[in-house]
C-alpha cells in the first residue's frame, strides 16, 4: 500500500519487521521481494511524492569543493522511484577483475566475487526489463549488424544492454499499491538513525514530513538505501550516541567517493576503406532487446597494463568547419588507406571525405580516501546538515584513460579499420575541461571483510551493528566501468534474500 | 589474443622520458641526408598518395633531431636488403607494417598512432621531395 506521511499522527510510533529508507532502485528492489512474504511487515520511507517537488528537491542541495561537479540536487532524483526517474537505462555487469584486489589499485578488492553476484545479475535483468543475461557479442550478432573482427586485439567488442529505461516509481506503482504487507510512506524524511545506548544496534528512526508531523519508526531490521551521497550524510549526521556518526568508528563513512570520469569527444579516428558497417556500435534492437556495442579490455590486459577499467563508445565526429580541424587528418586518411590496401587486388574505394569518429570513455576511478563526502555547516529545511562533496581524481585515473586510448588506436590499426589520434595529454594531472561524472555516486560506505577497511560486510550489514544494512552503490568497493544500476539491483536482490532468511 | 607489456608500447617510455627525439634519432632537417640511393628512390616511388605521405613525413621529421639519412629511413621502412621491384617492396611494407602493430613498434606523429614502418616510409617520401626541391 502507499500512504502519505503527512497523514501520520504527530508523535506516533510505527512498527515493522523491516524498514527500508529510500524508494529508489535499491530500496524498491528489496521491497518488491517482500510483497509475497505474508508473514513480514515492511515499511518503506520515501522523502518525496510521486512527482518532483521543489521543496523536497532542495533538501539535496550542497556544495562541491573538489573537481567541478554537477549541482548535487540535479544529479539525482528525490521522489518515488529515486534516480530511476532520471537514469538513461545503460546496463552492464561489473567484470570479474573489478572484484579482485589488484596490487596496482590501492584499496581494491571486494569480499565477494563476480560468481557470487552472477545469479543476482541474472535476476536483476528481469527487474530492469532487459534481455537475457548475456553480454557476449556473439549472442547479439546479426547478419546485417556484425561486430568488427578484433581478433588481433588488444581490445575486444563488448556491449551495454539498454533498459527502456525502467522507471520503478511508475512501473511498479500499482504493484506497490496492491501490496498488503509492504507499506510505502511518501514525504517521510528520516532525520536520525537512533542508535541504542550500547551502540550495537538501531532502536528507532526519527522521521519528519516537511511542514508536517514528526514520528518514529521501530523495526527489527533496517536498510539504508538513499543513494551514494545521502547514505553517508544520514550516517554521519546521526551522531548523538556515536560521536563520529553511525558505522563510522574507523572514519571511513563518506570516504572513497568514486564516479565514472567521462572524457567525451576525446580521440579522433579516421576510418579506413574497410570500415564499412559500424551499426553494431550504435544503439539498436535485436532479439527484442536494445543493445549498444562498445569496446573494452579483457581482464588480463587490464592487469598486464596495470590500468583501471574502461568502456569506450563511438560517436561520429563532425568538424566545426568544412575541413577537418585536426592537422594531418586528410593526409592520414589517404596515406593509411593506401598502406592498409597494399595487398588487396581490388581494394574498396576510400570515401572522398574522411569518415571520422571520436570516443566516449566512461572509466573506472581508483578508490581514494581523500575523495569524499563530508557534512557541511549549512542546514536544510529539516535542520539536517547539508553535504560537501570533494571529488578528487588521481594520476592513475588519468594515466589509465590515456593508455586506453593508445590501446584503442592499436586495436583499430591492427584490424585495418583506421588510424587514431590520441588527443588526451600525458600529464597525469591534466584533464580535459569537459571531464564529467555520470551521476554515479559510489564507494562512500564501501564493502570490506575487515571493519578497518570498510563500512559494510560482504552481506551489506554495517560492521559492528546487528540490524542495519546498506543498499546501493555506496557499498561498491570499486566501481569498474559499468553503469551502476544493474549492480545496485543485483546487490539489492541478494540482500533481500539474506534478510528474508534472517527475519523469518 | 596476444598480450603485450606496457613498456613494449614504446610510446610510453620514450615520451615519458621527454624523448620523442629519442624515437626519431636519424630523422631531421637541415643536414646532409646522404645520397638518394636507387633503393630510396624506388621505395618512395611506391606511394600513390605521395603528397599526403610527404606531409606526414615532414611533420615527423620536423619533430625530430637532425640526423635523418636516406639510408636510415630505408632501413627503418624495409630493412637492410630491400627487394628491387615495386610489387615486392609493397608486399614487404605491408608485412612489416603488420609486424610493427603486432610488436607494438609504434610512433606518434602529432598524436596520430602509426606503425614504425609507415612513418619511416613517409619520412623517406618527405626527404626525397625536399631534395628534389
Amino acid at each position: 500500500m502507499i500512504q502519505d506521511a503527512r497523514e501520520v499522527a504527530n508523535g506516533s510510533t510505527l512498527s515493522a519487521d523491516l524498514c527500508i529508507i529510500g524508494a529508489g532502485a535499491a530500496g524498491l528492489s528489496i521491497a518488491r521481494q517482500f510483497i509475497q512474504q505474508s508473514n513480514l511487515d515492511v515499511i518503506v520511507l520515501e522523502s518525496g511524492g510521486f512527482e518532483q517537488e521543489p521543496e523536497t528537491r532542495a533538501l539535496y542541495e550542497g556544495e562541491s569543493v573538489g573537481r567541478s561537479y554537477f549541482k548535487l540536487e540535479a544529479a539525482r532524483s528525490r521522489y518515488f522511484g529515486g534516480s530511476t526517474n532520471c537514469w538513461a537505462g545503460v546496463c552492464l555487469p561489473l567484470q570479474a577483475v573489478d572484484f579482485e584486489a589488484r596490487d596496482y589499485v590501492p584499496h581494491s578488492g571486494w569480499p565477494i566475487t563476480k560468481a557470487d553476484l552472477d545469479p543476482f545479475y541474472a535476476r536483476a535483468q528481469g527487474q530492469l526489463d532487459l534481455g537475457t543475461y548475456d553480454y557476449m557479442p556473439d549472442h547479439w550478432r546479426e547478419r546485417r549488424r556484425q561486430p568488427f573482427d578484433l581478433s588481433k586485439g588488444p581490445l575486444e567488442t563488448s556491449l551495454f544492454q539498454m533498459s527502456p529505461p525502467t522507471r520503478m516509481g511508475t512501473a511498479w506503482r500499482e504493484e506497490m499499491k496492491a501490496a498488503e504487507k509492504v507499506k510505502i510512506l511518501l514525504h517521510a524524511n528520516v532525520t536520525r538513525l537512533g542508535l541504542a545506548a550500547n551502540g550495537q544496534a538501531l532502536e528507532q528512526l526519527d522521521v519528519k514530513a516537511l511542514n508536517g508531523p514528526s514520528f518514529t519508526v521501530k523495526a527489527r531490521q533496517y536498510v539504508l538505501a538513499t543513494g551514494g551521497l545521502e547514505n553517508p550524510r544520514l550516517l554521519l549526521a546521526s551522531n548523538d550516541v556515536a560521536k563520529q556518526g553511525v558505522g563510522n568508528d574507523n572514519d571511513l563513512v563518506g570516504r572513497y567517493f568514486m564516479e565514472h570520469p567521462h572524457t567525451d569527444f576525446e580521440g579522433l579516428i579516421v576510418a579506413s576503406p574497410y570500415w564499412t558497417n559500424w551499426s553494431f556500435y550504435k544503439t539498436h534492437r535485436v532479439k527484442g532487446s536494445k543493445i549498444w556495442g562498445m569496446f573494452q579490455a579483457p581482464d588480463a590486459l587490464l592487469k598486464s597494463e596495470e590500468i583501471l577499467n574502461f568502456s569506450m563508445v563511438l560517436f561520429p565526429y563532425k568538424p566545426k568547419g568544412k575541413k577537418p580541424d585536426h592537422p594531418l587528418t586528410e593526409a592520414i586518411a589517404r596515406a593509411s588507406a593506401e598502406t592498409d590496401t597494399l595487398l588487396d587486388d581490388s581494394p574498396p574505394k576510400a570515401p572522398d571525405a574522411p569518415m571520422l569518429f571520436t570516443l566516449g570513455t566512461p572509466s573506472e576511478q581508483a578508490p581514494n580516501p581523500d575523495s569524499r563526502v563530508k557534512l557541511s555547516d549549512e542546514r536544510d529545511a529539516l535542520g539536517m546538515p547539508r553535504i560537501t562533496l570533494d571529488w578528487r581524481l588521481s594520476d592513475l585515473d588519468k594515466r589509465s584513460i590515456r593508455r586506453a586510448h593508445e590501446l584503442m588506436a592499436l586495436t583499430l590499426a591492427r584490424a585495418g579499420l583506421g588510424r587514431m589520434k590520441v588527443t588526451l595529454t600525458e600529464d597525469p594531472k591534466e584533464w580535459p575541461r569537459q571531464t564529467h561524472g555520470g551521476w554515479h555516486h559510489m564507494g562512500t560506505t564501501r564493502m570490506s571483510a575487515d571493519p578497518k577497511q570498510g563500512v559494510v560486510d560482504a552481506q551489506c550489514k554495517v560492521h559492528g551493528l546487528d540490524n542495519l544494512s546498506i543498499a546501493g552503490s555506496s557499498v561498491f568497493t570499486t566501481g569498474g566501468a559499468a553503469n551502476p544500476t544493474l549492480t545496485i539491483v543485483a546487490l539489492a536482490l541478494r540482500l533481500a534474500d539474506h534478510l528474508k532468511g534472517k527475519l523469518s | 589474443m596476444r598480450l603485450h607489456s606496457r613498456r613494449a608500447f614504446l610510446l610510453d617510455a620514450a615520451l615519458a622520458a621527454g624523448g620523442l627525439a629519442a624515437l626519431l634519432s636519424g630523422c631531421g632537417g637541415s643536414h646532409d641526408p646522404g645520397p638518394l640511393t636507387p633503393e630510396a628512390k624506388a621505395l618512395a616511388g611506391t606511394r600513390q598518395a605521395a603528397a599526403e605521405a610527404a606531409q606526414i613525413g615532414e611533420a615527423w621529421l620536423k619533430a625530430g633531431d637532425n640526423k635523418a639519412t636516406f639510408a636510415r629511413l630505408v632501413k627503418g621502412a624495409v630493412g637492410d636488403v630491400p627487394p628491387a621491384d615495386a610489387a615486392a617492396l609493397k608486399a614487404l611494407v605491408a608485412e612489416r607494417h603488420k609486424a610493427d602493430l603486432e610488436g607494438n613498434r609504434l610512433i606518434l606523429v602529432n598524436g596520430w598512432v602509426l606503425s614504425s614502418t609507415e612513418v619511416h616510409l613517409y619520412g623517406l617520401v618527405a626527404l626525397s621531395r625536399r631534395q628534389r626541391a
